[in-house]
């Protein structure tokens, strides 16, 4: 406090200690989404997957956040579905940290639904366990409230998928896709898609086409430019709406000693974590 | 970077460099490695056997300069180098040397020493140290050392027989002309020998030959020459006489003319007018005749004046007619008198013609006595004669050759006396010292260091043109043309420089090593140019003896030099003793042939 006095040489009216900003957040009113879902204390994720909030990552995915949330304010855009050209481009980790970025804010309503039928990851890394798997709703042999999983630590619900289905085109068939994000778009302001590569499944082409837009993920170093465009012409042929382009996993070319100095704002991060 | 050349910047080619900095490491040090293989079990090792020649004279000082010039040395030493480089000489050597080492090399093996000699013998003249430094490097120690010595040996001995190769051939080229001419003049005194006989030798003085030219009484036997002689010289009298006979026969002739157009009489007349009174006279009669004229062209006949002229005129003429009378008396007697006198002149001249004459006739007579004499003279004495001059002339030159022989011998004897006190070189007749030289590792890893930075960089830009994965943001516009809205760092790096930067005193500990590295690895650059740069490689030093080896063999030698161990086990088995040479100057050739001074 004193510290904080003397820096930006302002009075202080209150000090309100971080526990008691946690206590007053688990102990407050239900929301809504609580009510509905299924509610966990917290998502026990994966440690090695996902990232760490508060970092240079955390800071640019909220930079992300932010331009996606221009599309909600000037467009109405609510329903991003995450692609990208070939596997292991970074999707997963991108839905669940863009989730967590819209998730900061109180009253935000975001939701995170597993399409990816054929590899869902999803429930690995959120380790939830659902009364009814994804592709049971989209099916109609599950309701909605069944699915999703709300954390109230996160403050964004989880729809998972359950048991890999065996044939994943009758799921998306047009009605009952229609169906199903009419629901999400009822309940959400904000839904994220987490879906199967452009090149090699079909569904974030149908899906976008029905959707707000895609957004498509493309690792540094590893994505090849002609897959790119190649995975571009392809949502253009389908009528998806390319919103634009995530660049993950990009790598600082020069030392780390070269710049750290002049531009990374975080530079004293990694020490103030190890002591 | 992009493949094409659009949008590429600076950084683009500093994150290149920055990206595969690893591949520059992996490609650079495999290079290294493999130069390293290379020069430590790929390259051959060299043996290099060395000697000193000591080309300074003895004694300083007291020499003649050319004597005391230690470049005209060199320059013999460069030629024999050049004359033992051509491949007969090196081939010789090469066998000689072999035999010395007791070897028979495959004929692939002998043609490779050949070439190698030509190669890798090298001399050296150290000035301020009045050596040559002679080096030879081969595969082979042992080898090495003989061809070594063997080269020496042969340089000594021509050198030497440079020095009084002229000389020699002077010798003996005189030599071969003096027997040739004893041989013709013994030949010559047998010639004579046969004849027994000797023809009398007969000095004829001046006046002995007027005398015999006058006589015709020849009572004396003259020798050819003077008989031929004496005859010449009547003939050569006879044709004087001759022209002193036509001398004076011209003479008769002229005078005889000349007394035959003399005229009887002179025209008076003509004499007359050379007369100077009588051309006084006739001008005053002309000059009187002119004013006689004028005066009776005025006046009458009977002036006294007149008459007094006509008076003198008739004088005058009385005077003229005179005198051309007297005169011609007078001229008949000259010209009377010249012609008696012309006549006895002519009388002489024709008593002079007859003793003339008669002399010459009794000339004609002694010569075709002397000719007759000559006609029965023996031919033998002749023979005698010729063969006894060309005797005296071969013995002549026969002598002045044997001279000319006996000085260039003792020319020969001088400078060989000479070679043999200041021209001998000094050196070392104990067994060749064998340097062993291992390939130069530094220049090896120095050069795979070079060639490996430089292979990387294309190692690397290939990869870099190769790969077509998206690299940044800008790429990524660049080519999609679509909205870029986030660019999230790899996070497994960040987490990797978090995981190896902890502490401050991690990251200084890491920086000292870097820092360590990087001296250590420039200090090695720096000490593999220093040793490999020609100036920085100095010459080792002489011993202090012309004994250059304290090694009595090659394995104390190779030891001496720094051989490893390997090295000495491989030659363990080499014999014990080096290659002997025998440094005296031989001089060659057969003695001398002595002049037979018989005669």
């Amino acid at each position: 406090m004193t510290t904080f006095d003397t820096a930006f040489d302002q009075a202080v009216a209150k000090a309100v200690p971080a526990s008691a900003q946690s206590a007053a957040r688990q102990t407050g009113p239900r929301t809504p989404l609580e009510e509905t879902f299924q509610t966990v204390e917290r998502f026990e994720y994966d440690p090695t997957r996902l990232v760490v909030t508060a970092s240079v990552v955390g800071e640019q995915y909220r930079t992300l956040k932010t331009n996606l949330s221009r599309f909600k304010e000037t467009e109405g855009v609510g329903s991003f579905v995450f692609s990208s050209s070939m596997k292991g481009e970074g999707k997963t980790t991108a839905v669940l940290n863009t989730a967590r970025a819209f998730a900061r804010e109180r009253d935000a309503k975001v939701a995170v639904v597993d399409c990816d039928f054929k590899r869902p990851g999803i429930s690995q890394i959120c380790r939830v366990e659902a009364k009814a798997g994804f592709e049971e709703v989209m099916t109609g042999a599950a309701e909605l409230a069944h699915c999703g999983v709300y954390s109230k630590k996160d403050n964004f619900v989880v729809f998972a998928i359950k048991h890999r289905p065996e044939e994943t085109h009758e799921l998306l068939a047009a009605a009952a896709t229609d169906r199903v994000i009419g629901q999400l778009e009822g309940l959400f302001d904000i839904i994220l898609f987490d879906t199967s590569p452009v090149l090699s499944t079909t569904e974030p082409l149908v899906l976008g086409a029905r959707t707000g837009g895609v957004v498509l993920v493309v690792r540094a170093n590893s994505t090849q430019r002609e897959s790119v465009l190649y995975a571009q012409g392809q949502l253009e042929q389908a009528g998806c709406r390319l919103l634009g382009l995530v660049l993950n996993a990009r790598p600082s070319y020069v030392p780390r000693f070269w710049w750290l100095r002049k531009y990374d704002y975080f530079q004293d991060e990694y020490r103030y974590k190890a002591k | 970077m992009a493949a094409n050349t659009n949008g590429v910047e600076f950084r683009d080619y500093i994150r290149v460099v920055f990206s595969r900095a690893w591949w520059f490491a992996y490609v650079t040090l495999a290079m290294v490695a493999a130069a390293a293989y290379a020069s430590f079990f790929i390259a051959q090792k060299h043996y290099v056997a060395r000697n000193e020649i000591k080309v300074t004279e003895k004694y300083f000082g007291s020499l003649p300069k050319e004597i005391a010039d230690t470049s005209n040395w060199m320059t013999r030493m460069r030629k024999v180098e050049q004359d033992a480089k051509r491949s007969v000489p090196a081939r010789e050597i090469v066998l000689a040397a072999a035999s010395a080492v007791g070897e028979s090399p495959a004929e692939a093996d002998i043609a490779a020493m050949v070439d190698s000699l030509k190669d890798n013998l090298k001399l050296e003249y150290l000035k301020e140290a009045g050596f040559v430094r002679l080096t030879y490097e081969a595969g082979d120690a042992r080898l090495a050392a003989a061809v070594l010595s063997i080269f020496i040996q042969r340089t000594v001995e021509a050198l030497v027989t440079m020095q009084v190769q002229e000389l020699d051939m002077d010798v003996m080229t005189l030599s071969a002309l003096r027997a040739k001419l004893a041989a013709d003049v013994a030949a010559a005194e047998r010639k004579l020998d046969q004849m027994k006989t000797v023809a009398p030798e007969l000095k004829l003085s001046a006046t002995t030959m007027a005398l015999l030219r006058g006589s015709k009484d020849i009572t004396t036997m003259p020798s050819t020459e003077q008989a031929v002689a004496v005859f010449l010289e009547l003939q050569r009298d006879i044709i004087t006489l001759d022209g002193h006979i036509a001398d004076i026969c011209q003479q008769i002739e002229s005078v005889g003319k000349q007394v035959r157009g003399e005229a009887e009489t002179v025209t008076a007349r003509k004499r007359l007018e050379t007369l100077p009174s009588v051309r006084e006279a006739t001008k005053r009669r002309d000059g009187l005749t002119l004013e006689l004229t004028e005066l009776l062209a005025n006046s009458t006949a009977q002036h006294p004046m007149v008459k007094k002229l006509q008076a003198e005129l008739r004088s005058i003429d009385m005077f003229l007619s005179q005198a051309t009378t007297e005169s011609t008396v007078e001229v008949i007697y000259e010209a009377n008198q010249k012609r008696r006198e012309m006549q006895i002149q002519l009388a002489s001249f024709d008593s002079q013609l007859a003793g003339l004459r008669k002399r010459r006739l009794s000339l004609e007579e002694n010569a075709e006595k002397w000719r007759e004499k000559l006609d029965t003279m023996p031919s033998e004495l002749r023979t005698v004669r010729e063969a006894t001059l060309e005797y005296e002339k071969k013995a002549d030159t026969l002598s002045m050759i044997t001279d000319k022989l006996v000085q260039a011998q003792i020319r020969r004897s001088l400078e060989l006396e000479k070679v043999a006190t200041y021209y001998q070189p000094q050196w070392d007749p104990t067994p060749v010292p064998d340097t062993y030289r291992s390939p130069r590792h530094s220049v090896f890893i120095l050069l795979g260091l070079a060639l490996g930075m430089i292979a990387s960089v294309f190692v690397i830009y290939a990869l870099e043109f190769a790969d077509h994965s998206v690299k940044d943001q800008r790429d990524l516009r660049f080519y999609s043309k679509a909205a870029v809205l986030g660019v999230i760092s790899d996070y497994n790096e960040l987490k990797a420089v978090a995981r190896r930067t902890p502490t401050a005193r991690a990251a200084v500990v890491k920086r000292y090593l870097l820092a360590i590295a990087f001296v250590g690895l420039t200090a090695f650059v720096a000490w593999g140019i220093w040793t490999n740069w020609p100036a920085a490689r100095k010459a080792p030093g002489l011993p202090p003896s012309l004994g250059l080896s304290a090694a009595s063999n090659v394995q104390e030698a190779m030891r001496m030099y720094g051989a490893s161990a390997a090295d000495l086990q491989e030659y363990a088995g080499a014999p014990e003793q080096g290659v002997d040479v025998v440094p005296a100057i031989q001089v060659s050739g057969e003695p001398s042939p002595q002049p037979a001074l018989s005669e």
